[in-house]
């Protein structure tokens, strides 16, 4: 089990979110053209949810199933880092 | 061999290296790889909205993938998530900063200058320059030192001067108190007048060398009004990490090597709250006539009006 103070604990998971939000913006922007890119960029900013899935799924096959292999990666390096420093 | 068991008030330090060296990594090349769009939404959307709609886009990605449950084995308990680092772009600014700051500590030429001010305005979204209306300081890349938390008002003691999260921060607690005043005198003549704004602009003071710049002597008028609580951009060129400060004290004294001094909290923000407590610094001033810019830390995401 880790020791770890709840401040700690706070700022590690703050560092995890950050880490695999990142690498799924990566992801996605890895699929878009670079006109696609911009314009789902744009609906990020403008904060359209519906907008932005629907371009999404316009432009990207199976943009979800991506995102989820993307973040599993992620997930399991990062568990992975956990369980060495367990031992 | 048995490998030694890592005690578990290690773990925390262990993590924290590990995880912020892969996700510099990784944010290294993120920026790197999507430069182009990255570049092309900062320059056409207003900070305040890239914040706002990064938020949104968090909540956006999130709601699909629920990472307060990725790290279950870390907590079950929800926390808020970071704002997206698509938009933190430390990484181009010390890529274009290092193409111009010198390798070894000197003062900078005009050229230099022009050339740091146009990449600082651009990354903080504010107007920052060597010079104000012919008014300068002796340099504006030096080794800044570590000083002492000024005291702010008569009654003003260490037991007293931190609020409860600097008090946990030992660096700036073990830092102590100067036992003169700074340059403008009190911040506040009693503890009953003392405002938020004093506390702001002692916590992120620094101290520069006032009595060596140009033609001091000649404007010595002009000098003192221009530089009392005026604001500076100060950013450690190795890291990009960078605060908003206000000139409150004049020093260090030119025999001791440094060029400027930063009060504990500006010391510990810019990545030199241990060993010497000393290293290179850029500092500039910003044009911030309406008093809007906030001091403290600050990221290179959007303009200094917004943070």
């Amino acid at each position: 089990m880790l020791s770890l103070t709840k401040a700690e604990r706070k700022e590690l998971e703050s560092l995890a979110h950050s880490h695999v939000h990142q690498a799924i913006l990566d992801t996605i922007l890895s699929h878009l053209t670079d006109d696609d890119k911009k314009k789902f960029l744009e609906l990020v900013v403008l904060g359209d949810s519906d907008k932005i899935w629907s371009h999404l799924h316009e432009r990207v096959e199976k943009i979800e199933e991506k995102i989820k292999d993307a973040s599993e990666q992620i997930k399991k390096e990062l568990k992975e880092d956990i369980a060495k420093v367990k031992k | 061999m048995a490998r030694k068991k890592v005690q578990p008030k290690f773990h925390y330090h262990l993590l924290k290296k590990k995880w912020l060296a892969r996700h510099k990594l990784a944010k290294r090349k993120f920026h790197k790889k999507h430069k182009e769009a990255l570049d092309w939404i900062i320059e056409n959307f207003p900070a305040k909205e890239q914040l706002a709609g990064s938020a949104v886009g968090m909540l956006m990605l999130s709601n699909l993938i629920p990472t307060s449950t990725v790290l279950g084995s870390l907590s079950q308990d929800p926390v808020e998530t970071e704002t997206v680092s698509a938009l933190d772009r430390t990484n181009q600014l010390l890529d274009e900063l290092n193409q111009v700051v010198p390798d070894k500590m000197r003062t900078l030429n005009g050229e230099e200058e022009a050339k740091i001010s146009a990449i600082l305005s651009k990354y903080f979204g504010a107007n920052v320059s060597a010079d104000v209306n012919g008014l300068r300081l002796n340099r504006s890349y030096g080794v800044i030192g570590a000083e002492q938390h000024l005291v702010r008002f008569p009654t003003d003691n260490m037991a007293t001067h931190l609020d409860a999260v600097d008090r946990n921060n030992k660096m700036i607690y073990s830092s102590g108190m100067a036992p003169g005043r700074g340059a403008w005198g009190y911040f506040a003549k009693s503890k009953a007048e003392f405002t938020e704004a004093d506390r702001q602009r002692e916590k992120w003071y620094i101290a520069v060398q006032t009595f060596a710049a140009p033609n001091y002597n000649a404007r010595l008028a002009d000098y003192r009004d221009f530089f009392k609580w005026r604001k500076m951009l100060v950013l450690n060129p190795k890291t990009g990490q960078a605060v908003v400060a206000d000139i409150a004290d004049a020093g260090p004294a030119i025999w001791t090597g440094k060029h400027l001094g930063g009060s504990p909290e500006i010391m510990y923000s810019l990545g030199f709250g241990q060993g010497s407590r000393k290293g290179g610094v850029l500092y500039f001033f910003i044009d911030d006539i309406d008093d809007k810019i906030a001091l403290g830390p600050v990221k290179p995401v959007s303009n200094l009006n917004a943070q």
